[in-house]
């Protein structure tokens, strides 16, 4: 199970084969750094000013490259890379993407241009069809429901979208990624994007990232009344606790019994820096006593001190090829979800853990103003550059 | 012309007599008898030294073909003789293998098999017992609300399933290792011995083999001397033989000679 899902998780949130420019590292060249980082200087400028203006530069990647419907990014394969899915996968992917970046948009200081493109891609995401699982293993627009609810709790409680022009769409469409959540929870209280056989209209696996993706945003939905069913997010958030190892890494997929085989596996701490991430966010936000401070502090130092298994990775085509089975694609999601857990910290503590973001993101932004880690699809390209923009912002 | 001819038979038995002491003699000139002066008593003498002569020259070609045979012999007993000692050689070096592959069966391979057919059991026997605590683990986990319960089953059902499976697999390596450890660990010790044993036969047989060859090529070449020896006296003989006539028969023509001038 898990190197199928390795390959889909990589699929929702990716890069593309891309030259290399100014201020961008392959893999392996960030490795190298790594090994030298005690003599080498740093090629980024960590300040404030430069994150502000590294920020300003994606979000205004972000507005060139919406399209004229207001979305981004395509909705086919981009990649032969990515060939071998549903094809409805492509659209939950540009979807999943799309709300990433109205998200950025939203958190970002506004700007005419950017009121403009974030109206544009909340009047696409609350008109466009729903997207659909695409067959009976491929279930991808599980993520564009997860973001879809992010995305939607968030835009509801935005005075700027309080019209009537927006609301009730608004609350539609976040009811509808609830309601498609809801009946896709699994059996143990996840989500996920794949199925096993036998093939069952509710699937039967589920990851502790995705779930946590979207936990808090649950909880908000739950306040608002959007689910149907109470238990929804409690049962989410039992799943993801049971996820959490000894030593702090949550494993990939919940088993019955945690399969922790040693040495260079993806649940090792060194294969869960993201997950650790996101699911302490997420734990916390959901009011879990279990998910202190100190815990959340851990799990930051461990990400820094491990950084170099994430950077390694990045840009790597072959989902779970790096060490401890670390793919391209969990490099901007774990950022992101670092700073998440940052500003979850004594304020006192978080400057100094935001500068060392902010330099291993503006390390890795391209000329252009994007970012990416995987394979270089439109929707890739969409959501790294969306969850860099999100961390940046976090600090600032 | 007849003094012609005895002339020649003159010098014929000068060189004979010279050269009777040689072991392999050339072989007589065939030349024809020595003319004979007078009818009668001449004739019968000449006709004696002429069948004389032929026996000469036959024993002479035996006992020349008997030495040649006897340098073809010694050639083949060399040959037979390596072919025996590579012969035992080779039996010997087959002994060896087969001694040091019942060894290492013994201490190494045989000990290392059964521990790795013990091993697959044990993890067939833990892998059955890990599908049966996660079985229960999952019903325990899916027992606390009601949520999902069709979908609920089809997991548990893959949980019993596997535990089935498990079991039954566990069965299986149970009689597997049973049977190796009583039927095909001590059959490859039978053959392994088997070989061996076959091996010291093997050995012995070409040792008895180049002792018999030994024998057998001492007393050939103890016949072979015997008979060149043999067929020497025998040339030596009719040499001795064939000097004798020919002196009377040479007495005998002079004193025709010396009548025919009286």
């Amino acid at each position: 199970m898990s190197a199928r899902f390795a390959v889909a998780a990589a699929l929702a949130f990716g890069v593309a084969v891309v030259p290399c420019v100014r201020g961008q590292e392959d893999g392996r060249i960030v490795q190298e750094k790594a090994k030298a980082a005690a003599v080498l200087p740093s090629a980024a400028d960590p300040s404030v000013e430069a994150a502000r203006a590294g920020t300003d530069r994606a979000l205004a990647f972000l507005v060139a490259t919406q399209n004229q419907d207001g979305s981004w990014g395509s909705h086919s394969a981009d990649s032969q890379f990515d060939a071998g899915f549903a094809t409805e996968t492509y659209y939950c992917f540009q979807m999943g993407a799309h709300c990433l970046a109205v998200l950025a948009l939203r958190r970002a200081p506004e700007t005419q241009e950017r009121r403009a493109a974030l109206d544009k891609g909340v009047r696409w995401l609350v008109t466009t069809a729903l997207p659909m699982r695409g067959s009976n293993w491929d279930n991808d627009a599980v993520w564009a429901w997860l973001y879809g609810t992010v995305a939607a709790t968030e835009l509801q409680g935005d005075p700027r979208f309080q019209s009537d022009e927006w609301r009730a769409p608004v609350v539609q469409r976040g009811k509808e990624f609830v309601h498609w959540l809801e009946r896709n929870q699994v059996p143990g209280g996840g989500f996920g994007y794949y199925d096993d056989p036998t093939f069952s209209r509710r699937p039967k696996w589920a990851t502790s990232f995705s779930t946590s993706a979207v936990l808090p945003a649950l909880g908000v939905a739950m306040q608002l009344g959007w689910c149907s069913d109470p238990d929804t997010a409690e049962r989410a958030s039992s799943y993801i606790r049971r996820c959490r190892l000894p030593s702090g890494a949550y494993e990939y997929d919940l088993n019955p019994i945690p399969r922790v085989h040693g040495g260079e596996e993806i649940n090792n701490v060194r294969g869960s820096l993201g997950r650790i991430q996101v699911s302490n966010w997420a734990l916390h936000q959901f009011g879990d006593k279990d998910t202190t401070v100190d815990r959340i502090r851990t799990g930051v130092e461990q990400f820094f001190e491990h950084h170099r298994f994430l950077a390694v990775a990045r840009m790597r085509p072959v989902p779970h090829e790096a060490y401890y089975a670390n793919a391209g694609y969990f490099f901007y999601f774990g950022h992101f979800y670092c700073s998440q857990t940052i500003e979850l910290l004594p304020e006192a503590e978080r400057e100094g853990f935001h500068v060392q973001l902010r330099e291993k993101l503006l390390l890795t932004q391209r000329r252009d103003g994007s970012f990416c880690d995987f394979q270089g699809t439109s929707y890739m390209t969409t959501s790294s550059t969306a969850f860099a923009a999100m961390a940046l912002l976090a600090g600032l | 012309m007849k003094l012609l001819r005895s002339l020649a038979f003159l010098s014929l038995f000068v060189f004979s007599a010279c050269s009777s002491t040689v072991r392999i003699e050339k072989p007589v000139v065939d030349q024809a008898p020595p003319p004979v002066a007078a009818k009668g008593d001449t004739d019968s003498v000449e006709d004696k030294v002429t069948q004389l002569n032929k026996e000469t020259r036959k024993k002479e070609r035996e006992l020349s073909y008997a030495s040649a045979s006897r340098g073809t012999s010694g050639l083949e007993r060399q040959l037979r003789t390596m072919t025996c000692e590579a012969e035992v050689h080779s039996a010997e070096l087959a002994l060896v293998k087969a001694q040091t592959d019942l060894e290492q069966h013994l201490k190494e391979t045989a000990p290392r098999e059964l521990e790795e057919h013990r091993m697959r059991l044990d993890q067939q026997t833990y892998r059955a017992e890990e599908a049966k605590d996660e079985l229960a683990e999952l019903e325990s986990m899916y027992e606390a609300d009601e949520f999902a319960k069709a979908t609920k089953e089809l997991v548990i059902k893959r949980g019993r399933r596997q535990m089935e499976m498990a079991d039954r697999g566990l069965a299986i390596a149970r009689r597997e290792f049973v049977e190796f450890e009583s039927h095909t660990m001590p059959q490859q010790e039978r053959e392994l011995r088997q070989k061996l044993a076959d091996a010291e036969r093997a050995r012995e047989k070409a040792r008895l083999e180049i002792d018999k060859m030994r024998l057998e090529q001492e007393l050939a070449a103890r016949q072979e001397d015997d008979r060149t020896n043999d067929l020497q006296e025998e040339a030596n003989e009719l040499r001795q033989k064939l000097e004798k006539a020919m002196r009377e028969a040479t007495g005998t023509k002079e004193k025709a000679i010396t009548e025919a001038a009286k």
